[in-house]
């Protein structure tokens, strides 16, 4: 794999975070809507739902393919993917949002059941949409800390063998 | 003779590791520095129940030494009220620090 390639990959990643970070906004409002509000709104809200729902897949598909590409890096490879640990800096926010955003569609379904139409409906796909988009997150920010875990650890610089050693090493570690 | 599952050096070289530690509050790094210092001579399937060490269920990660092989990972508690916990792998006498955090995202993600 040329580094042309792997520098593709992690842009394509970012990309997919930043995507999905972009449409979090729009869903923690759901949070700010009133029971009496969503009554009224019902079918405009079924209707956002829904759309909310399909981008998330889209973008659920865009990540699911930055994990494809990152199980085919070869294991000789020893260069790092997020070597500055924005990506998982940026999964773990987005990790966040969407806990925020599920506890908001999760009370829109309890609400599905006492405005009927498509209320219900479009909750539980936007909630099966953002759990997906979460677990297909978690393992992509698993997967690329294992893949750059296992290159870095061949450094011998932060290693102890007793108490004092690991207080030097420590404070080598804070002060880095 | 030391057994396999005694931990004889602490390693801190994992990135997310040392990011993820110096994300904590002073208050729980200094407790964390106590807790790793309790590592030494440990013997993981003997440890204080105080320090929650156990293998995570579940959870088979890489292993440090070998690519091909994976291994399981532990963790263990470094905050006195609970809240806080760090992972390890256990290769060859040497604790592999892997993640520090809140309880949750390390059970998820060690």
């Amino acid at each position: 794999m040329t580094s042309a390639t792997m520098d593709l990959i992690t842009s394509n990643a970012l990309k997919s975070v930043r995507s999905v970070e972009r449409m979090t906004p729009h869903g923690k409002k759901l949070g700010i809507f009133s029971s009496v509000l969503i009554g009224v709104f019902s079918s405009l809200v079924s209707r956002v739902l829904h759309k909310f729902a399909v981008r998330t897949a889209e973008h659920t598909n865009q990540l699911s393919v930055c994990l494809l590409n990152i199980q085919r890096v070869d294991a000789d490879d020893l260069r790092l993917l997020d070597p500055e640990l924005l990506l998982w800096d940026k999964f773990e926010s987005l990790k966040l949002s969407a806990r925020e955003i599920l506890k908001s569609a999760e009370l829109i379904i309890e609400l599905g059941d006492k405005y009927g139409g498509n209320l219900k409906a479009e909750a539980r796909l936007f909630t099966e949409a953002i759990r997906e988009t979460y677990e297909v997150a978690n393992q992509l920010q698993w997967l690329i800390a294992e893949h750059d875990a296992s290159r870095v650890q061949n450094l011998n610089s932060f290693v102890s063998e007793n108490k004092a050693e690991l207080e030097a090493m420590m404070d080598r570690i804070v002060a880095g | 003779m030391i057994g396999e599952n005694v931990i004889l050096r602490v390693d801190g070289n994992n990135l997310h590791f040392q990011r993820t530690f110096k994300k904590l509050d002073q208050k729980i790094q200094k407790e964390a520095r106590q807790t790793f210092g309790e590592l030494f001579m440990l013997d993981v399937a003997n440890a204080p129940l105080k320090l929650h060490l156990h293998p995570l269920k579940g959870f088979q990660v890489n292993s440090v030494i070998d690519q091909n092989k994976k291994t399981k990972v532990y963790t263990i508690h470094i905050s006195r009220e609970d809240k806080y916990k760090a992972s390890f792998t256990l290769e060859n006498g040497t604790a592999y620090m892997r993640v520090c955090g809140e309880h949750d995202s390390v059970d998820k993600s060690p």
